[in-house]
């Protein structure tokens, strides 16, 4: 009835047409037939993030993208430059207890401003904007992020238009990097409502660039400010365009194109993808941020301890079983083999800056592991190749040695990570299982009932930063007064619960001095406190790597400033 | 049948209602939180997280913050993001068009491919074009979507050429290999940034991949319908009764069958319209395309309610809409059906 | 009809049949040869499909190893084969109890016009209108915390299959909700319910038979769609974890690859679940024809 094998002409020309229509339309529209192009396009840097910033308001911001654009067109009195030091943006010079900046009990601090300096609407920079940016972050209103050290300034006076004397009511250490980003006070608003201000998406600034277009989801444009103080010398390039790419693999697939200039945030493991791109250059530099292993010495049954010492995790409680776990862990065949050998094995929680702490790599040590475990009461009694408490401290007679590892799911890098760790421990009789969740779940907030908060976990795997001053992260991730409890309304880091009464006392002495030396060898002892009783224990320091094409020219990797700190100097090739 | 309509309608209040209420609900639940960014920042004291939490409205028990929601939504006020701290009609108003314009675009050409390959494919069934129709459009419908685009860009954007200077000359050899050279298509975005005037064409040359994806990918569902409908209606006893008569195949059965077999095509599509709407998240990541599906799942990962809240609703009306109309539309085409 | 034109025409039958059960017959070969290698994996590889070999990180496919080795330097094949273990049997479990729900509920509400039918799909709306990922990321948080053996058997694919299943009947009740409504006014089942067969005889004989074509099409390919979920449900947490292989996360964790020139880590698993997609829509497509009540294939 039906002709089913043969086939009708008039199909063969429906599928052609619709073929050649599609081929039509594709080539129909070269490339710039229809546009008429500017004779001279202009000099033009893209520079690419996977994120796009909420809004630039420097108080209200929380994301590091967010920086990356502001300090574009926004300046700070004080800059910090790739070696952590700091140079003057807006004042004249970086103020010490030598040029009589800093007062000797450093309670005081005074600035000399430059008279040079015009908004990019072309209103004179005065103390005025520094005296409004001080009310404006310690006011209760204004939703305004951060407040840490601002509600320590107890006085904030211009002496003249150009001269500022800040005084403080306590110590704050890091109190010099407290004004990086300036407010004008003609151009923001009444600070109650800050979150409204139409700066917040249109800031004006004092920097290089000024903000030409913002459209959401997709770039931000910023073209040269022509009241920069060093206009029309610098900046060297007509256009920044911040461009938001929504995945690192995209990102790093429009690089090779040539479509962006600048792709910021790599890791390690990106390295030899761009070894042989004869037109891509990675620029990478040691940073803050240290991937770590963060045990739990509390008992993971029980809600926010605050007692973990009488209610000692079964099987982390002791110290043995915590040594045992880093001498078992080859943190140098990780960083040989997953990260390429392009970073180093970290050793303690502040690696980098003037604070550093000298600790020595831990030693790989399997046999001395498994003595530790033999001695600590752990063995196998049933020879699974998992060793049970027969005589532990802190666990029932029988409990296997079983440890849950978790990490933000959806990286590859930890992932694998989490792999060979786990196949490391089972050859000293530990057996870790991995149960990875989205980042925003392992960050958690404590009213959410995040288990890193509520102490619900046995191992975790991540990656924090420190800033140039490292007192906030110290503080928070190892004084014990910092455990996270239904008393303090879940604040602080200190998620290990680990309770040292000698490091917290080292801890206080390092956050109420000026005097660096003191400072210095207080951290310093709370990192050998640490490395002998490894609430933590540090796998690998994580680089800052970006990547961008040669055409680029003056892109300075600066790990403790936003990368964007030099970009009237970029240009292109 | 009006009646049917009318009842409907009367739901769609309530429905609404239930709907925000288990989103919120659901939202509230979920781990994370809106706060969750600044968990990591040192520089955050105790304090200032309870004052966040008090200025943005999160401190209160959450049935008070449903009814603190429901009462503006109800003037017209669909409040503010708690991330960006834009109103949420800005947000949403901003991104829409974006999404309609790709969604849009794809579905007319979708249509505009499957519906006339499925009539043929049906006539001429298990020819050797038929057989290759259905092999591809299998192929777009198993290939995994975020591969396809990493594979797109590659070979338009990484791989081809077009010389950028016109005295160049155009030449086959230069797709991959010139001297001065950019990417034959563009791989993300939606238009050249900063060099201002309308650009149509350039437009349309961002627009060519991912609608092209979009397009690979969702023709075999359509083309595989309307085959499947098609041969219903052509193996249907009326058109056997009326082969019996003699009548030509080509000429006259086969617009008839076309008419007929159309209905449950036209049902479908009202049902998939609510789609444009809400974006196709991995098609816009991939190609840098700033639409609704990002903003959901960034609203869906920061908990941020107000935008969620805004776009559930909206989709769920949406939904809602287009089901009634998809069922009066199937009770008016096919007389069978009958609502009581 | 002379002998020897029989004898033609039976041979041209044939080879329409075969160009009709032709890809079906391929697609179930291909579909048995996978499932086959999946279950026997463990007998005849020399690998593990979890142990790290760093010494044979990134190989490119050889005699030795011929999809190639991961990052990890384990064996691709023997991974792609011990991972289809799990989306396989998460694929079809969760295809399956979705398409049960949604033939279920689809039938109810066809068949009882009015509020229950109403009921069934007002549900659906708001099934379809609830967000998705802020569902699936509740679900992954809550049903972890239920400690019901049930959950956690097989490595929570139980879990999976459930939550997958859960949410994806909405389309398959309104499908087959529409296939009834019309197919219960035509004769035949008018015809049946006048000479007294039962309602549910009615639906099994007579209506599900009929409105089951467009549904089968739908399941092969919510197959597919099932083994890409389970490997989004990794990603929130609930899913099947590292080091354990299931096509989805192989293939998820290869997207990275491509462009680094390790293109058989995404090629492989992604061909695996292509390869058993097409065949189960050839087999659906056959299928579909073998039960059609009304179409007696290739010869009419």
């Amino acid at each position: 009835m039906m002709k089913q094998s043969t086939f009708h002409p008039s199909m063969w020309r429906v599928l052609l047409l619709t073929g050649l229509a599609l081929v039509a339309v594709a080539c129909q529209v070269p490339p710039s037939a229809l546009d008429s192009e500017p004779l001279e396009p202009p000099t033009q840097i893209v520079y690419a993030m996977y994120q796009e910033p909420e809004q630039l308001n420097p108080f209200l911001a929380s994301q590091t993208v967010a920086g990356e654009v502001r300090a574009l067109v926004v300046e700070g009195v004080l800059g910090l430059d790739p070696d952590g030091l700091n140079y003057p943006e807006l004042a004249t010079r970086v103020p010490t207890v030598e040029n009589g900046g800093v007062s000797a009990d450093g309670l005081t601090l005074k600035y000399e401003l430059r008279e040079d300096v015009l908004w990019s609407d072309g209103e004179p920079f005065t103390c005025d904007d520094l005296l409004f940016t001080f009310e404006a972050a310690v006011d209760p209103d204004s939703g305004a992020v951060r407040r840490t050290g601002w509600d320590q300034i107890e006085s904030v006076n211009c002496t003249d238009d150009f001269n500022i004397t800040i005084q403080f009511a306590e110590f704050y250490a890091p109190f010099l990097g407290l004004f990086y980003a300036i407010l004008p006070r003609h151009a923001t608003g009444d600070p109650a409502e800050m979150t409204q201000w139409p700066y917040n998406r249109q800031p004006v600034g004092t920097g290089p660039f000024q903000l030409v277009e913002w459209v959401s989801g997709d770039h931000i444009l910023l073209e040269p400010n022509p009241n920069y103080r060093n206009y029309p010398t610098q900046p060297f390039v007509d256009q920044i365009v911040v461009r938001i790419v929504p995945s690192r693999e995209v990102g790093k697939a429009l690089l090779r194109s040539g479509e962006i200039h600048i792709l910021r945030d790599l890791t390690e493991a990106d390295t030899p993808e761009f070894a042989d791109q004869e037109n891509i250059r990675l620029h990478g530099r040691p940073s803050s941020r240290t991937e770590r292993l963060l045990l739990n010495l509390a008992d993971p049954t029980l809600d926010s301890t605050d007692r973990p010492q009488e209610h000692p995790h079964p099987l982390l409680g002791d110290v043995r079983v915590r040594q045992a776990i880093e001498l078992a862990i080859d943190k140098q065949f990780i960083v040989d083999n997953l990260l390429y050998g392009a970073t180093v094995v970290a050793t303690s929680e502040i690696g980098l800056g003037w604070a550093a702490c000298d600790i020595a790599p831990s030693d790989y040590d399997p046999a001395l592991a498994k003595n530790l475990l033999t001695e600590a009461g752990f063995s196998d009694g049933d020879g699974d190749g998992i060793r049970e408490c027969a005589g532990c401290a802190h666990a029932a007679a029988g409990t296997p040695l079983r440890l849950k590892i978790q990490t933000t799911s959806g990286n590859q890098l930890r992932e694998d990570t989490q792999v060979l760790l786990a196949e490391m421990l089972a050859e000293i009789g530990v057996e870790l299982y991995i149960e990875n969740v989205p980042s925003s779940v392992l960050f958690g907030s404590w009213s959410n009932g995040a288990f890193r908060k509520h102490g619900n976990f046995d191992i975790l795997m991540y990656t924090t930063t420190d800033g140039i001053d490292p007192h906030r992260q110290m503080a928070s991730y190892f004084h014990s007064s910092s455990m996270p409890t239904a008393a303090n309304g879940g604040v602080g880091n200190n998620y290990s619960r680990w309770i040292n009464p000698v490091a917290d006392s080292a801890l206080d002495v390092a956050g109420s001095t000026p005097e660096t030396e003191l400072r210095i060898e207080a951290y310093q002892e709370v990192c050998e406190l640490i490395d002998a009783e490894l609430p933590h224990i540090y796998l690998y320091e994580r680089g800052d790597l970006h990547a961008a094409l040669t055409s680029v020219i003056g892109f300075k990797v600066n790990p403790w400033n936003n990368e964007t700190w030099n970009a009237e100097e970029w240009s292109l090739n | 049948m009006k009646a049917y309509v009318v009842r409907r309608l009367l739901q769609v209040l309530p429905l609404l209602l239930l709907i925000s209420l288990l989103t919120f609900l659901l939202a509230d639940a979920a781990p994370g939180g809106p706060l969750a960014a600044y968990a990591e920042d040192p520089d955050l004291a105790p304090e200032d997280l309870a004052r966040l939490e008090a200025q943005l409205g999160l401190a209160e028990p959450g049935w008070q913050r449903y009814g603190y929601w429901l009462g503006r939504i109800m003037l017209g006020d669909w409040g503010h993001s708690l991330v960006t701290h834009r109103p949420v009609i800005l947000e949403i108003g901003e991104r829409l068009p974006r999404t309609l314009l790709l969604m849009g675009v794809s579905l007319v050409i979708t249509l505009a491919v499957a519906l006339p390959l499925g009539i043929l494919t049906a006539v001429h069934q298990y020819s050797l074009p038929d057989h290759l129709l259905t092999l591809a459009a299998f192929i777009g419908q198993a290939v995994p979507v975020f591969w396809l685009g990493l594979l797109l860009i590659t070979i338009f954007s990484v791989w081809l050429h077009y010389p950028v200077s016109p005295s160049q000359g155009f030449a086959w050899f230069h797709l991959w290999d010139c001297g001065d050279c950019a990417p034959l298509l563009p791989g993300g975005g939606m238009t050249p940034i900063g060099r201002g005037g309308l650009l149509l064409g350039a437009r349309l040359r961002h627009l060519l991949l991912p609608v092209g994806m979009l397009t690979f990918v969702s023709v075999g569902t359509y083309l595989r319908f309307m085959r499947g409908q098609m041969l219903e209606v052509l193996n249907s006893d009326y058109m056997r009764t009326a082969r019996a008569k003699g009548l030509p195949e080509h000429r006259v059965l086969v617009p008839h069958a076309v008419k007929n077999a159309l209905l449950p095509v036209v049902t479908v599509l009202a049902l998939d319209l609510p789609g444009l709407f809400g974006g196709a998240l991995f098609t816009e990541t991939i190609f840098s395309w700033p639409g609704m599906g990002r903003l959901f799942y960034r609203s869906a990962q920061r908990v941020d309610f107000p935008v969620l809240m805004g776009i559930v609703l909206i989709n769920a009306a949406l939904i809602i809409f287009f089901n009634l109309v998809a069922d009066v539309l199937y009770a008016y085409l096919d007389p069978r059906v009958r609502y009581s | 009809m002379s002998k020897t034109f029989a004898v033609i025409r039976k041979n041209r039958q044939s080879w329409r049949d075969w160009t009709a059960h032709g890809p079906a017959v391929a697609g179930g070969t291909l579909l048995l040869l996978i499932v086959v290698g999946c279950t026997t994996v463990s007998w005849w590889s020399p690998y593990s499909s979890e142990k790290s070999n760093m010494s044979e990180r990134y190989l490119a496919p050889s005699w030795r190893h011929p999809m190639g080795t991961d990052g990890l330097g384990r064996d691709l094949l023997t991974r792609v084969l011990y991972g289809g273990r799990i989306s396989l049997v998460v694929g079809v479990l969760a295809t399956a109890l979705g398409l049960t729900l949604g033939t279920g509920l689809g039938s109810l509400s066809g068949l009882q016009a009015g509020q229950v039918d109403n009921l069934v799909m007002r549900v659906a709306d708001v099934f379809l209108a609830l967000p998705r990922i802020v569902i699936l990321i509740l679900m992954t948080v809550y049903l972890r915390q239920i400690d019901l053996p049930l959950l956690q058997r097989g490595g929570g694919v139980v879990g999976i299959v459930l939550i997958l299943g859960l949410l994806s009947w909405m389309g398959v009740a309104r499908q087959v909700r529409a296939q009834l409504l019309v197919l219960k006014e035509w004769d035949f089942v008018l015809a049946a319910q006048a000479v007294g067969v039962s309602p549910t005889g009615v639906l099994w004989r007579h209506l599900l038979p009929n409105a089951w074509t467009p549904v089968i099409v739908a399941a092969s390919l919510r197959i597919a769609g099932a083994v890409m979920a389970e490997s989004g449900l990794s990603f929130l947490g609930f899913g099947v974890q590292p080091p354990t292989p299931t096509w989805g996360n192989i293939l998820t964790n290869g997207q990275d690859e491509l462009l680094k020139g390790h293109f058989w880590l995404v090629i492989f698993p992604g061909l695996m679940i292509f390869i058993t997609v097409i065949s189960i829509n050839f087999l659906g497509d056959g299928l579909r024809d073998a039960l059609d009540p009304r179409r007696t294939m290739g010869r009419k």
